[in-house]
């Protein structure tokens, strides 16, 4: 049994893991901020809502579905509205601005969703969590082993996929450089295609997950949304994989960190649990750029240097 | 008399209106003219709000010595306004207005401030970097104003003192407020316009376009930069602490990224960048259509099996879309700087002649 502090700390870790990358991917290939990464997130609890309440079964059995769900939505603001706006030439501000109005339609897709959801079937579809549903397993709750299985699933397959496979490498030379990758014949349409619906999809996953951290209500991603950016950036945009260690880092001093300069030195820390993430984040900007993936590259390239 | 509810409609879509207008106006300037992607909008107007919540109160609450009764300006903040503030500001009208005057300016220095504190990032990072960080100080401000007593009273909100409480006539009195809130909106949009198209409002345009170029002939854009997002910053402060005037209540919840940082954007692009009229016509299109669903929602709720609150942003941002693809230059696109006419410049050449 470990410290529940810890467990929560790591619990939310691997949320913020998710939907991260799930930002990294799109930032990565699009190069914009998809300020509706969190409105992906609530999506995907309230497929974890629909199963529970409406259902009655566990929304981890719909993790595959929220998974194909949201990925599919995702993909589908690629395909009708990124793309063409790519194709006129869009400047970031514009994809920006974009994203931003999905933001404002998914916000209000889900709570027409959810007002249905509460007239047809008489339940509350706000402030619900899948806590009720949690049991223990091996001294641990369920869905604290079932997020680190999924999370250690899925970074070993974008691992390989991304270094082993045809595709995987397809899409970083897309990353390198766009249209150079296009003259080899990498199909450059399909290669963002797959990002936007992974990014969907991996957000999915954490906001089932996320229902059983916090109680769900339509702005839930919203709320979150700052702590993926903070997250993203700590771990240097242009890395998918310095999320891992950026998201610990934010998990930690969300959780942990607050919560002990709270039992051990003021009371006045408690709330704030989203401020510290934040002011970590701007920290870094100002000081590295970068992000965390920017200071292993630093490393990296200078210790290139020595050895010739 | 004008059909009554009517009436009421127009008085209460017009202050809304100028609000967001003053709003847009501030995010035109940064956006529109200067090219920085302020996506941190909420920040100034919930730093303006949050003034008007607590510095007018707590002078009031010192001023009157509420404390020597046991009371305390948040704790017992209803019952302390309604009774106490409200009774002394009705035999107070040189008073309430002196505190109006002054509350207003701090809004507008706070404002001002906080331009200036996201002046730092936004002189130093790129487009992408700095929506996310600006994004991040706007939530950060808010989450202060949710999680603590100060500055107003966390989830519970605070009751703002009503500056007009000396007119008797309540109708009068609502008058009153969209009366001032129109003038200061039409002052604003008077003194932005001749900003724009002063040769200051070229250089900026000079910066947006071509930085390299507005460099070379010696323009330090650091300077313009900074001192644009604390003007933008200042209004936004003003429409901010306007707005917790109308609404007679702060309350941090309410102080939202999509209120007040996307549906200024979503106003500003789809009425045109860089362009005041179009401006003005984006909020008044977005405005009335969403006021009209807030008051109109029940009597369509019957016909609908969901909340029809979220179908007008729905549709909007549907309308949006398209815009941007079809027409990203919005309903009425950016005109050539106006310059003097031909008259004019014959006519001061003219008079240069006739000095040689």
């Amino acid at each position: 049994m470990i410290d529940p502090l810890i467990q929560t700390s790591i619990y939310v870790s691997l949320i913020t893991i998710f939907a991260s990358m799930g930002l990294t991917l799109t930032y990565l290939t699009t190069k914009v901020p998809n300020f509706s990464q969190g409105s992906f997130l609530t999506l995907g609890a309230y497929v974890g809502v629909y199963a529970q309440e409406v259902l009655d079964k566990s929304p981890l059995y719909f993790l595959p579905i929220s998974f194909l769900l949201v990925g599919l939505y995702s993909f589908g603001f690629y395909k009708l509205v990124i793309k063409p706006l790519l194709k006129r030439g869009a400047n970031i501000v514009l994809l920006m601005i974009a994203t931003l109005t999905l933001n404002i339609f998914s916000f209000s897709f889900i709570n027409i969703m959810a007002s249905y959801l509460s007239q047809k079937f008489k339940i509350s579809v706000t402030y619900v969590t899948f806590k009720k549903t949690d049991f223990l397993l091996l001294g641990f709750p369920f869905s604290f082993l079932a997020i680190l299985l999924t999370t250690i699933t899925f970074i070993v397959v974008l691992y390989f996929m991304l270094t082993k496979t045809k595709f995987g490498i397809a899409m970083r030379a897309a990353i390198e450089n766009a249209s150079l990758a296009s003259v080899v014949g990498i199909n450059i349409d399909r290669v963002y295609s797959f990002a936007w619906f992974l990014s969907g999809a991996l957000s999915g996953i954490a906001g089932i997950f996320y229902g059983y951290y916090q109680s769900i209500d339509t702005a839930a991603g919203d709320k979150f949304l700052p702590i993926i950016f903070a997250t993203t950036i700590l771990g240097g945009v242009n890395s998918l994989f310095g999320t891992i260690p950026a998201g610990l880092i934010i998990g930690f001093s969300m959780i942990w960190l607050t919560y002990s300069l709270a039992r051990y030195v003021s009371l006045i820390f408690l709330p704030l649990q989203f401020i510290i993430p934040l002011i970590i984040m701007s920290i870094v900007l100002i000081v590295f750029p970068n992000g965390l993936g920017g200071i292993s590259q630093l490393i990296r390239t200078n210790l290139f240097k020595k050895q010739w | 008399m004008v059909d009554s509810s009517f009436f009421i409609i127009i008085r209460d879509i017009i202050p809304w209106v100028a609000i967001y207008f003053i709003i847009n106006l501030s995010l035109n300037l940064e956006f529109g003219y200067l090219g920085l992607p302020n996506f941190g909008k909420l920040l100034a107007v919930a730093g303006g709000a949050f003034v008007i919540g607590s510095v007018p109160g707590l002078i009031l609450a010192y001023l009157l010595d509420i404390y020597a009764k046991g009371l305390d300006y948040y704790e017992d903040n209803n019952y302390v306004v309604y009774t106490i503030f409200n009774e002394f500001l009705k035999s107070n009208p040189m008073l309430s207005i002196s505190l109006l005057v002054l509350s207003l300016i701090l809004a507008i220095l706070a404002g001002a401030g906080l331009g200036f504190i996201s002046s730092y990032p936004a002189l130093r990072l790129k487009e992408d970097y700095l929506g996310m960080t600006l994004l991040a100080f706007a939530e950060i401000i808010v989450a202060i104003g949710i999680n603590y007593k100060y500055p107003v009273n966390g989830t519970i909100g605070v009751t703002v003192p009503d500056f007009f409480a000396w007119i008797n006539d309540a109708n009068l009195r609502q008058l009153v407020v969209v009366g001032i809130t129109s003038f200061i909106a039409l002052v604003i949009f008077l003194i932005v316009n001749r900003f724009v198209n002063s040769p200051l409002g070229r250089v900026l345009r000079a910066i947006r376009d071509n930085e390299i170029l507005a460099q070379t002939y010696g323009k330090d854009l650091v300077k313009y930069r900074r001192n644009v997002l604390i003007f933008a910053g200042a209004l936004a402060g003003l429409a901010g602490g306007l707005f917790a005037i109308y609404v007679s209540s702060v309350l941090a919840v309410g102080y939202t990224r999509l209120n007040f940082t996307f549906i200024p954007w979503v106003m500003v692009v789809v009425g045109g960048l860089a362009n005041n009229i179009g401006i003005f016509v984006g909020t008044t299109v977005f405005m009335v259509a969403l006021r009209l669903t807030d008051i109109y929602k029940s009597y369509i709720a019957s016909y609908l099996p969901f909340d029809v609150t979220w179908f007008t942003p729905l549709l909007l941002s549907i309308i949006l879309t398209f815009m941007l693809i079809f027409r990203p230059s919005g309903l009425i696109p950016e005109r050539p700087t106006r310059t003097l006419s031909e008259k004019e410049i014959v006519r001061i050449l003219n008079s240069l002649k006739n000095k040689q």
